[in-house]
């Protein structure tokens, strides 16, 4: 799996996205800072973006990539190798290749600013980590349409249709039931509800970090009384790494499966 | 869907066989098939005795040549040579085989810049370069030009002196007529005939190679 992996690695080190996805995050992070001149807020701005970017170039990379290297995974298969090793080595190769892009593209204007003199640096590095498993989570289920469809533009438009669902749509509706439901106890439902969305689940994981009350909105303050801010956050990890190994799982499965 | 049904095909040791068969007969299906790119519903493949499902190392004992050479684009000739070469981590004669099909000039090209001729004689390569028991050809003639043709003939031969087994695909009768100790015809994915290009000759009645395989299709789906 590894060789697979490094061959994975380097196809995306060569392509003109990477970069571009590295270049956006670097003078993001370079406007943020130099021009804001505030660690926190400028944490609480990137927050925003990565949200809803990471999940996005994550769904988007992730079909495009497995739609794209057809002929290699097909070369691959008629070799000496595991065909799990093949679809986990692909898979590994764009969601580490978006994650390095995210990682050095903000971390090199953070650390030029001065992040480790300040105390913001753990607020920094809960963005990084839930910037990685959003990376992780939606390249896997972009993995899982891209397997499951032949048909390209039906693939693309169902991890579009993902995406929109999860980053904008869920909160809506999420937003009316709690409206609608509100004569009712909601706490464990809103709890179970974030769970199922792991964009509101790495939200709620920074700004439990950040500890900004007036931020977390309802689900955050449930979730704060619910586990404090220590186990809040833990748990709010260990249903993210669910979220990782969930989509893993079926893209080993379908791939064992299928016929090329 | 079902693409070969009730299919049963024991090769022997060594020698070239033809797998010959209208279009959508089942060849390429056969040959995925082999090679665990294609899952079968039923029923069970060994090669060497090895069984097929589920497994993969098996694979390290066959060399594959693919019908369509698709190839990731952005890779140069080289880099894609060595790829394949550290994937398989075996000793391979690329070198000799880059001469023989004069690919020098193309080694530092992208793929996507080949022509489909010059494209196929890289797969023919990246094939033939490892030296296994089994060698797998679907469709190997497609684009070559004669003199490569040439060539590859006296390669398959090589191989076959070897004491290796050949599985070939192909639509140019007299290739086949030429190269193969046994012909293997499939239609609707079943075994239509199996034995010598003699024996075919003779249980169609037709002298020619070709007329007798035109006979078998005409004869009984007109």
């Amino acid at each position: 799996m590894l060789k697979i992996l490094k061959y994975s690695f380097y196809d995306l080190s060569r392509s003109l996205w990477s970069y571009v996805y590295f270049f956006f995050y670097l003078l993001l992070g370079v406007v943020l800072l130099f021009l804001n001149n505030d660690l926190s807020n400028a944490v609480i701005t990137l927050m925003n973006v990565i949200i809803v970017l990471v999940p996005l170039i994550g769904t988007i990379f992730g079909v495009m990539y497995f739609y794209n290297s057809r002929e290699f995974t097909e070369l691959l298969l008629a070799q000496p190798v595991r065909r799990s090793s093949i679809f986990l080595g692909q898979y590994l190769g764009v969601a580490i290749s978006l994650s390095a892009s995210l990682i050095l593209g903000l971390g090199l204007p953070f650390i030029i600013y001065g992040l480790f003199q300040s105390g913001a640096i753990w607020d920094f590095v809960s963005l990084l980590v839930s910037g990685v498993f959003l990376s992780f989570i939606f390249t896997a289920l972009a993995f899982n349409i891209a397997l499951s469809y032949e048909n390209k533009i039906k693939g693309f438009g169902l991890a579009i249709l993902l995406w929109l669902f999860l980053a904008v749509v869920y909160d809506g509706l999420f937003l009316l039931s709690l409206v609608y439901f509100q004569d009712y106890p909601l706490d464990k439902f809103s709890l179970v509800a974030s769970m199922l969305n792991p964009i509101d689940l790495s939200r709620i994981l920074i700004l439990l970090k950040l500890d900004i009350s007036a931020l977390l909105g309802y689900t955050g303050a449930v979730f704060k009384q619910f586990f404090g801010t220590g186990l809040g956050a833990f748990t709010s990890i260990g249903v993210l790494i669910l979220w990782v190994l969930l989509p893993v799982w079926r893209i080993k499965y379908i791939s064992a499966k299928k016929d090329f | 869907m079902v693409v070969l049904n009730g299919l049963e095909l024991k090769t022997p040791e060594s020698g070239i066989i033809a797998v010959l068969g209208p279009n959508g007969s089942g060849k390429t299906t056969l040959i995925k098939s082999i090679l665990g790119m294609v899952v079968p519903q039923k029923g069970e493949i060994e090669v060497n005795g090895q069984r097929v499902k589920k497994h993969w190392n098996y694979r390290e004992n066959i060399d594959y040549l693919p019908q369509i050479a698709n190839f990731p684009g952005n890779l140069k000739v080289k880099e894609l040579i060595d790829m394949i070469k550290d994937l398989r981590g075996k000793e391979a004669r690329d070198w000799e085989l880059i001469e023989l099909f004069k690919l020098e000039p193309f080694l530092q090209k992208k793929l996507n810049n080949l022509s489909g001729g010059s494209k196929q004689k890289v797969n023919l390569v990246l094939c033939f370069m490892f030296n296994s028991p089994l060698i797998i050809l679907d469709e190997p003639t497609s684009g070559l030009d004669p003199v490569s043709l040439i060539r590859l003939r006296k390669l398959i031969q090589q191989e076959k002196e070897n004491g290796k087994t050949i599985l070939i695909t192909s639509h140019i009768m007299n290739f086949v007529e030429e190269i193969s100790d046994r012909i293997v015809f499939l239609l609707e994915g079943k075994i239509y005939f199996n034995g010598t290009v003699e024996e075919l000759k003779t249980s169609t009645g037709e002298k020619d190679f070709e007329h007798a395989i035109a006979n078998i299709l005409t004869g009984n789906h007109a």
